[in-house]
């Protein structure tokens, strides 16, 4: 079954974003070493998913060009699905083109997540949960 | 086709350019997205499909996009 995970916004710095945030609960921060950026999951409350703040630290992160390019901002949306053969059949379905993964998360204790492209031209990112 | 490829080349880019001679190299605007973007265009303007492992082979330039193209029509019909 599919569910929202969480929003993932990029920010040039988790901190000064936070000062301004709307919720600023954050349960984690982490590095991680394949996007090249610091990433904080942000707690909106119980049941509801988070927001996921990315902070690119070089120009070898994966958000760096969207934060040169867009100032920061909304960057895209992350689903729970349940195994690997789920996610290839909807991207199949629905034409979602593979951007990046499936590849281990630090966030997300080591579960994989993939991201991809949609048709309406938005990002996606799935998290693998079985995985 | 040239000219249909003109035209989401220059959708995508928003540049005014010489197509013909522009690639990934040296066309800073052409990021991995911006790939993306026009690999979604010539799928909807051609009537095609591109698979991951092709999406890594239009990466070249803009003759090579049209042999692509080409050959991928080709295939479809036949």
């Amino acid at each position: 079954m599919i569910k929202l995970s969480h929003i993932g916004i990029v920010v040039e710095n988790i901190e000064e974003y936070l000062k301004n945030a709307v919720c600023s609960v954050v349960k984690t921060t982490v590095f991680d070493s394949i996007q090249r950026s610091r990433i904080a999951l942000v707690e909106i409350g119980s049941g509801q998913p988070d927001i996921e703040l990315i902070e690119p630290v070089d120009d070898e992160a994966t958000t760096f060009n969207f934060l040169e390019k867009t100032g920061g901002g909304l960057h895209h949306l992350c689903y729970d699905v349940d195994s690997e053969e789920e996610l290839n059949e909807l991207l199949k379905q629905r034409g979602i083109k593979r951007i990046f993964g499936p590849a281990e998360a630090v966030l997300f204790g080591g579960k994989k997540i993939m991201f991809g492209y949609t048709r309406n031209r938005e990002i996606v990112e799935f998290i693998i949960i079985d995985s | 086709m040239k000219q249909k490829l003109d035209r989401i080349l220059k959708d995508i880019l928003k540049i005014e350019a010489d197509f013909e001679k522009i690639n990934t190299n040296n066309t800073a605007k052409w990021d991995s997205l911006t790939h993306l973007n026009l690999v979604l265009a010539l799928e909807e303007e051609f009537g095609i499909e591109i698979t991951p492992e092709e999406i890594e082979q239009l990466h070249s330039d803009y003759s090579a996009i049209i042999r692509f193209i080409e050959n991928k029509i080709k295939a479809e019909v036949i």
